[in-house]
């Protein structure tokens, strides 16, 4: 097989014809000379015009050669094929290897997996290379890992290294590590033979940022999701010198069952309410009928029976029945497969016993507020209530609460805001009455308020009594409200003026055209809502309205439904403990599902202390043991990003389609590959040979070309005229 | 497609030298008449001169060169009678003694057109010019005569021979005058030359022969069976013998006016086989017939290559 890592100066083979031209221009341009013995001319030319033929045809010849030649050597034939190639020798070569490190390698035919074949194939390929060959490996995990980063050649220890390599079991940043590769080749282009190996399995999903990036141009700027580390994927940096070797491992056409999301309704469960989990599943393969089962707190609670691909709805729902209350782990698994890592799905049910809901204010300003929340069925309410005054709000632990109800607090101190507001962000509930207590200037320092209060308007009589209306009658706070046959109306006497809104913010009940009544802003994971008359008697007469009490009901319960939290977590290398577990502290202890001790570092960000987990990577219930709490508690479930579970197939003849390069070895297995890269490394470019062969040829050409111009002596000297012009002739 | 000639200092051009003077002045300079009145012509065999001179007669005469010996008899001049024998044998004879004349050289100058070539700025009729009166010049000094025919296809000038400078002066001054023309003839002329030449004389030929080498050796063979001592100046231009051109003409012959392209590089080899086949074959033919052919290129000097011819001939036994 013959390629050209030069194939542009081919288009040089133009020149072959200047030799004719030449010559064609030459016999055009004859000068006339007047001659006298035109006669010995012409029976000169009769006797050696075959002879004149022939020499010019030789010329002709070599000179065409020479410009074959020069242009061949140019264009850098590669001669591969065993039987000239061994006489040939091998080319010294740059060796880029990249993996693919997601967890879709993991994925086990019989006995051994596709990552440790992957593995095996990389210090094979690298134990195969000359000791003049260099090579860099990189993994291509959540991010760009440089095995050996700079171009090296130390085989053995590579090759171990690699052997005895993990799988790091998370996606696949197989463009970027693939950019890396390339860009290690270019730190030394002194060798002209480069191969880039590309180690993947069958699975359709890294060759998309490849397809995206080719099937824009190369000149079109990188989509978002192409650039990475690595840059964007650029066909135009694999140079003509390069040839790509795809080995695409493992089963063709893989299967794969994985539940890859849940949804738990309701969103506030308690001691008393059962609740339902909707399972999602995702199938690679043919329809499947498979079963999946959920345990709580290791217990099978069910075991359902699902059908899966082939345009089913891929999803299943499990009732789980009234649990303690506490932290309750959860597990959904479905039967073994070739790719186990995603066979199971955490994720933690928190179950109330009661809300926590603090109340700040005086006792006035709280009283209908507390006795609402406090009143529940049979006189037992699933509410605890706790209120203090606002001097107490800066030793609360905010974080337990799933509410925060201040009434009349204003003004507070800056770190009270600053508490306030974090509480917020780590999803919340803040519910804002306000009072006489406190001026307009007091709000303007809280970034978190729906809006910003003007003044507060002193209504006429006349003006007083108000009609409720629902802005946002779809809005869990107020959907039971609407159409329920109460009378909305109010008599107001004191309303705060709140004219312009902040971004994000909405009206969710107002009082007439431009009185907004309640003011709902989401701020960070959770939500700060802003009422414009006060919680009790003095502004208007909403506390002793029908709809005060299950008002206040609906926003506790809808504050546990936005901060009881994720119930799980995708598998990430850094979490902000200070915002998904607050309750964890400098001296928390945090225990992988291996039991292992997550490593939790402290930085200041913003002037303020923030707390990180670092590693965690391996799926399951990570755990947290309180300083002198006992027992560890569950925490966190982690479950590790479900993209690499679609193991949609990739046709092995559609990747060089979605690289974009011309030289691209493909194969689907170690002995395949290392018979085409036996085939491939033998031979080496024969620009340097030719270029020496022409150097020869020109040598040839102008001995040849010098002795038809001088070959044989002349008349005169073989004459031998003596100076009275008497003739010896040396002849005779 | 052929171009109209370009005049180039290394190729053939026709080149008439401007006259330094009139007559013998016009071909030679006095340095060169100085060093060619020391050196004489000598012809090879015996002439027939109207003057006593330096050169054998086949008429028995009063030179002291020794001939034979003859029996005296009535009306022999007694001074001749060799004593000697006469007091061994007691017979008398006389001694006899070659005759010695003046010569009388006849120079046959080719005006040819194909002589109006050269290279590197002279060309072969100059060059014969100057050859013509360099001998002319020799002869004259040594007091023998000097004729000259100048021909083409005819015969274009007549000179009768003479021994006085003023008429070789009159002759060059003529000859200054011609310029090469018209085609050649040489073999028909050259026999009419040898028709006309009654007394044994030294034949000069100063041509470059292109022309049929047979019929040309024919008519030198006619000059020899008349007895003349026969001397051929064969002028050629170093390139007509080598062929030493450096790139492709289209050659136009001088006196045909025909037309060839070739490439003389590629040429050269054999060419020169086939003109070394010309040359040899009149040299030969020329050896056999004891013509003293000499071969002259138009690059040496004209005096010294005189010079060197004559010294020889005088080395030369007769």
């Amino acid at each position: 097989m013959i390629s050209f890592l030069n194939p542009i100066f081919l288009a040089f083979g133009g020149a072959l014809l200047i030799p004719l031209v030449l010559h064609m221009i030459q016999s055009s341009r004859t000068v006339r000379l007047p001659f006298s013995t035109i006669r010995f001319l012409q029976l000169a030319a009769k006797r050696s015009s075959r002879r004149i033929k022939m020499e010019n045809f030789l010329l002709w010849l070599l000179r065409t050669l020479l410009m074959a030649l020069l242009t061949a050597a140019f264009a850098m034939p590669m001669i591969r094929t065993k039987d000239f190639g061994n006489l040939l020798g091998r080319a010294a070569r740059d060796v880029a290897i990249v993996i693919d490190g997601s967890y879709s390698m993991d994925y086990k035919m019989g006995r051994q997996g596709v990552w440790n074949q992957a593995t095996d194939l990389a210090a094979s390929i690298i134990e195969g290379l000359s000791e003049k060959d260099r090579f860099c490996v990189y993994l291509a995990g959540d991010q760009v890992m440089p095995i050996c980063e700079q171009l090296t050649n130390k085989k053995e220890e590579t090759a171990t290294r690699l052997r005895a390599l993990l799988l790091p079991k998370g996606s696949s940043q197989l463009c970027p590590a693939t950019m890396a590769g390339l860009g290690a080749l270019d730190q030394d282009g002194s060798r002209n033979e480069r191969e880039l190996h590309i180690i993947s399995d069958h699975q359709l999903l890294p060759w998309a940022k490849f397809n995206k990036a080719t099937a824009a141009g190369t000149n079109a700027p990188a989509s978002q999701e192409a650039v990475s580390e690595g840059g964007p994927w650029d066909p135009s940096k694999v140079k003509d010198n390069t040839t790509c070797f795809v080995t695409l491992l493992g089963a063709p056409e893989p299967e794969n069952v994985a539940p890859i999301d849940v949804d738990v309704e309701p969103k506030l469960i308690t001691t008393e309410t059962p609740c339902q989990v909707s399972v999602r599943f995702l199938r690679s393969g043919t329809q499947l009928e498979t079963t999946a089962a959920l345990f709580v707190d290791d217990k099978e609670l069910g075991r359902r029976s699902v059908t899966l691909g082939g345009g089913s709805a891929n999803e299943a729902k499990f009732m789980i029945p009234p649990q303690g209350g506490g932290v309750h782990t959860v597990r959904i698994e479905t039967p073994d497969d070739s790719l186990a890592v995603d066979n199971s799905f955490f994720f933690l049910l928190r179950v109330r016993e009661k809300l926590p809901v603090l109340c700040v204010g005086t006792k006035d300003s709280t009283l209908f507020l507390r006795a609402a929340l406090g009143t529940g069925v049979g006189g037992v309410s699933s509410i605890d209530v706790k209120s203090i005054t606002p001097e107490g709000l800066a030793g609360e632990m905010l974080g337990t609460y799933s509410c925060v109800l201040l009434c009349n607090v204003m003004p507070l101190a800056g770190q009270e805001i600053k508490s306030l507001e974090r509480y917020v962000a780590t999803g919340g509930l803040l519910v804002v009455f306000p009072g006489d207590a406190g001026g307009m200037a007091d709000y303007g320092s809280w970034a978190s308020l729906p809006a910003m209060p003007s003044e507060v308007l002193d209504l006429p009589m006349a003006e007083r009594k108000r009609l409720l209306s629902w802005e946002k009658p779809a809005h869990p706070i107020v959907s039971g409200f609407k159409g329920a046959g109460i009378a909305p109306s109010l008599v107001i006497k004191r309303q705060l003026k709140c004219e312009a809104l902040k971004e994000k913010a909405e009206t969710l009940v107002s009082t007439g055209a431009g009185y907004p009544f309640m003011i709902l802003r989401p701020s960070g994971r959770g939500v700060t809502l802003l009422f414009t008359v006060s919680a009790d008697r003095s502004w208007s007469d909403f506390p002793l309205s029908p709809y005060f009490l299950p008002m206040a009901h609906q926003l506790v319960q809808y504050s546990a439904g936005i901060g009881s939290g994720t119930p799980f977590l995708w598998a990430r290398d850094s979490l902000s403990l200070s915002e998904f577990l607050p309750e964890a502290t400098r001296e928390s202890v945090l225990k992988s599902p291996e039991g292992k001790s997550v490593s939790i570092r402290s930085a200041v960000v913003d002037g303020e202390t923030v707390s990180f987990a670092e590693g965690l990577t391996a799926p399951g219930i990570y755990r947290l043991n309180q300083p002198g709490g006992g027992n560890d508690k569950p925490a966190l479930a982690i479950n590790i990003p479900r993209g690499e579970s679609d193991l949609t197939p990739v046709k092995p003849e559609d990747v060089p389609a979605i690289l974009g390069v011309k030289t691209i070895q493909m194969a689907t297995g170690k002995e395949e590959l290392m018979k085409k890269i036996e085939d491939f490394r033998v031979g080496k470019t024969l620009g340097e040979p030719i270029l020496w062969l022409a150097l020869l040829v020109a040598i040839l050409e102008s001995f040849y070309s010098n002795f038809l111009m001088r070959k044989g002596s002349k008349l005169t000297d073989s004459l031998a005229i003596a100076p009275s012009g008497k003739v010896k002739d040396k002849d005779s | 497609m052929a171009k109209t000639p370009k005049p180039n200092k290394n190729d053939a051009v026709k080149v008439s030298k401007e006259p330094r003077g009139e007559g013998i002045k016009a071909f030679l300079n006095s340095e060169e008449m100085h060093k060619l009145s020391r050196i004489v012509l000598m012809s090879r065999y015996v002439v027939e001169g109207n003057l006593s001179g330096a050169h054998r007669s086949p008429l028995k005469g009063a030179s002291s060169e020794f001939a034979d010996h003859k029996a005296y008899g009535v009306g022999d001049d007694p001074k001749h009678i060799d004593w000697k024998v006469l007091s061994r044998t007691d017979r008398y004879y006389i001694k006899r003694y070659e005759d010695e004349t003046n010569l009388r050289v006849y120079i046959i100058l080719d005006r040819s057109n194909s002589m109006a070539y050269g290279s590197a700025g002279l060309r072969k009729y100059d060059f014969a010019c100057r050859l013509a009166a360099a001998l002319g010049y020799v002869v004259v000094k040594a007091r023998d005569s000097v004729g000259l025919f100048v021909y083409s296809d005819k015969i274009d000038m007549e000179v009768e021979p003479r021994n006085s400078i003023n008429h070789l002066h009159n002759m060059l001054k003529r000859l200054q005058g011609i310029e090469p023309a018209s085609t050649t003839n040489t073999a028909e002329t050259l026999h009419q030359i040898a028709a006309s030449i009654h007394k044994r004389a030294l034949v000069v030929v100063i041509s470059d022969l292109l022309d049929n080498e047979k019929e040309v050796n024919l008519a030198l063979a006619h000059f020899r069976k008349r007895l003349h001592d026969v001397i051929v100046f064969h002028v050629l231009d170093p390139v007509e013998v080598d062929l030493s051109l450096k790139q492709g003409f289209e050659f136009e012959d001088l006196e045909t006016g025909e037309l060839l392209t070739v490439d003389p590089r590629a040429l050269a080899a054999d060419y020169q086989k086939v003109f070394g086949e010309f040359l040899k074959q009149y040299r030969t033919t020329c050896e056999g017939m004891k013509v003293d052919y000499r071969l002259v290129q138009t690059d040496q000097s004209v005096e010294t290559y005189v010079r060197a011819y004559l010294e020889e001939r005088r080395r030369q036994p007769k």
